[in-house]
């Protein structure tokens, strides 16, 4: 028998809205755009700008090429605050996950790193490392790995420890348990790490930028306030943030969808 | 292949600091082909005296010999079926067989062929590209069996397999379990607190006393194959079993 056949979708009779979810998103997205031409229109143009008056400056500015600049400059230090956080939260979330006096000697450290408010480390790591790409990327670095870190450690925390006795009692070596037992159970939570992180990563970024660099999204914000061009305000922060949805729906989704599609089997 | 346990003695750590001795000097012998039921009230130990002779909880003192320790024991391949399915709900139902005749040493390709002659002997070949969790319960239970099976062990450890079962579903597998392990020929350890089934499964019943368990005794059953659940001589047995774990005049639907 086909797996489709076991699927809750797509069963006879469902709406219109079941059968075809991407036009739920698309009714989203349009209503919100509706909306903001809507509340548009009863303010000046220097203070809330139309959706078509912004979409053309976003238009322009990637044709520009200035939007390309920018954007790798922030993709980058997103990438690489992002991915040292990841490794290193990946190695001390599993020892705090299978270590009880590791668990209790950095407990306090996760604690009080997600007490500190991104603005202050942002200032630190200006006031330590100067106009450098060091600055943003030690901020991305300090502030997601104990989110990260958190992930990790409850992931592990939550390994079914029957199966892995499973995998001992047929003689399964410590590269196949781990292999195939222990990683496709930290799958989830390494995918909502992925996601969050680079949420948390982008913001973080682009306080940096705003701060004290001159290159960068944030930048760009920074440099728009200084003219006092709100459409160019919204126009960055747009074109940033279709840059990310692009990326949630067009690789994250997706890729979730693959990894987790055994969890949305149903009991016959 | 024979199995022994020679005078294991097990205390578990407590929260408390103090200990749980769970076993007390426990022997037994399991011949060659025998099919050996462990009979005992629940949580008296049954299923640690499987976990010892599988490797995965060390005994205190006392020894597991194969063949009279003439063959380590971590060598022999143990199917193990656990209480609960356990099976890797991430992996289909034919990769999960499949998982254990690779973590025995058997190449892949051979090791997808072979799982799907074990799922068409339990009866799920069909259902070899499902995932665990769009099978019942049954089934997946009937999926663990198939894999415990499929690496053709020289012994079979079974933790009441069938106790999640529905009694309809139950019988059908024991059936079906008897059939097989007469064709194999290897010793079975199958536990289980359901009296009338020990019975009917076993060339020989060992009865466990409560906490700490001990072997209190063991009960020979000799009627010929196939037996039916409902003979007035295992139900005489059955009795006979009750009687010995104390529960005397008690209804014996307690323990279907």
């Amino acid at each position: 028998m086909k797996s489709s056949s076991f699927s809750s979708e797509g069963a006879q009779g469902a709406s219109i809205w079941q059968r075809w979810p991407a036009l739920v998103y698309l009714a989203s997205l349009s209503t919100m755009l509706v909306v903001w031409h809507a509340i548009a229109r009863f303010f000046p143009p220097a203070l809330l700008p139309g959706p078509i008056p912004v979409f053309q400056r976003v238009g322009g500015i990637i044709v520009s090429g200035q939007f390309v600049v920018h954007m790798a400059a922030t993709m980058l230090r997103v990438a690489t605050g992002f991915l040292s956080a990841f490794l290193v939260s990946i190695g001390l979330g599993i020892l705090m996950g299978v270590n009880r006096t590791a668990e209790r000697f950095f407990e306090p450290e996760i604690v009080v790193g997600l007490t500190i408010p991104s603005l202050a480390w942002s200032v630190i790591a200006l006031m330590w490392f100067g106009i450098s790409e060091l600055a943003p990327i030690f901020t991305i670095f300090v502030i997601l790995q104990p989110v990260i870190t958190v992930n990790i450690w409850q992931g592990t925390k939550a390994l079914d420890h029957e199966v892995v006795e499973m995998a001992r009692a047929f003689r399964a070596g410590r590269a196949m348990v781990i292999r195939d037992v222990v990683i496709p159970q930290l799958v989830p939570y390494l995918l909502a790490a992925t996601r969050f992180g680079l949420s948390l990563a982008w913001k973080v970024t682009v306080i940096a930028e705003l701060l004290g660099l001159s290159t960068g999204i944030g930048y760009m914000i920074h440099y728009s306030f200084g003219i006092f061009s709100m459409l160019d305000v919204f126009a960055w922060t747009i074109a940033f943030t279709l840059v990310m949805l692009a990326l949630e729906y067009g690789f994250l989704k997706p890729l979730e969808t693959r990894v987790t599609g055994w969890r949305r089997a149903v009991t016959l | 292949m024979q199995i022994a346990l020679r005078g294991i003695h097990k205390d578990f750590p407590r929260e408390n600091g103090g200990s749980l001795a769970v076993l007390r000097d426990v022997t037994l012998t399991v011949g060659a082909g025998e099919f050996c039921c462990v009979v005992g009230s629940s949580g008296c130990g049954k299923s640690t005296i499987l976990n010892i002779v599988a490797g995965l909880t060390l005994p205190d003192s006392g020894q597991v010999l194969v063949d009279d320790a003439r063959v380590d024991s971590s060598r022999i391949r143990i199917g193990y079926v656990f209480q609960k399915p356990r099976l890797l709900n991430w992996k289909s139902v034919r990769e999960n067989v499949a998982f254990a005749l690779k973590a025995s040493g058997v190449p892949a390709a051979e090791a997808r062929a072979r799982a799907l002659h074990y799922l068409d002997l339990v009866g799920l070949a069909q259902f070899e590209h499902e995932f665990p969790l769009a099978l019942s319960g049954g089934m997946q239970q009937r999926v663990a069996i198939a894999r415990a099976l499929a690496i053709e062990p020289d012994l079979l450890l079974m933790d009441e397999p069938f106790s999640h079962l529905d009694e309809l579903t139950a019988r059908v597998l024991r059936a079906e379990l008897l059939r097989i392990w007469r064709q194999a020929r290897k010793p079975v350890m199958f536990v289980t607190h359901n009296a009338l089934e020990a019975v009917y499964l076993a060339d020989q019943v060992l009865i466990l006393s409560g906490r700490p368990a001990t072997i209190m005794k063991s009960l020979r059953v000799s009627l010929p194959r196939d037996r039916e659940m409902e003979d007035p001589r295992l139900v005489a047995l059955q009795r006979e079993i009750l009687d010995a774990l104390g529960i005397a005049g008690a209804s014996s639907s307690l323990f279907k």
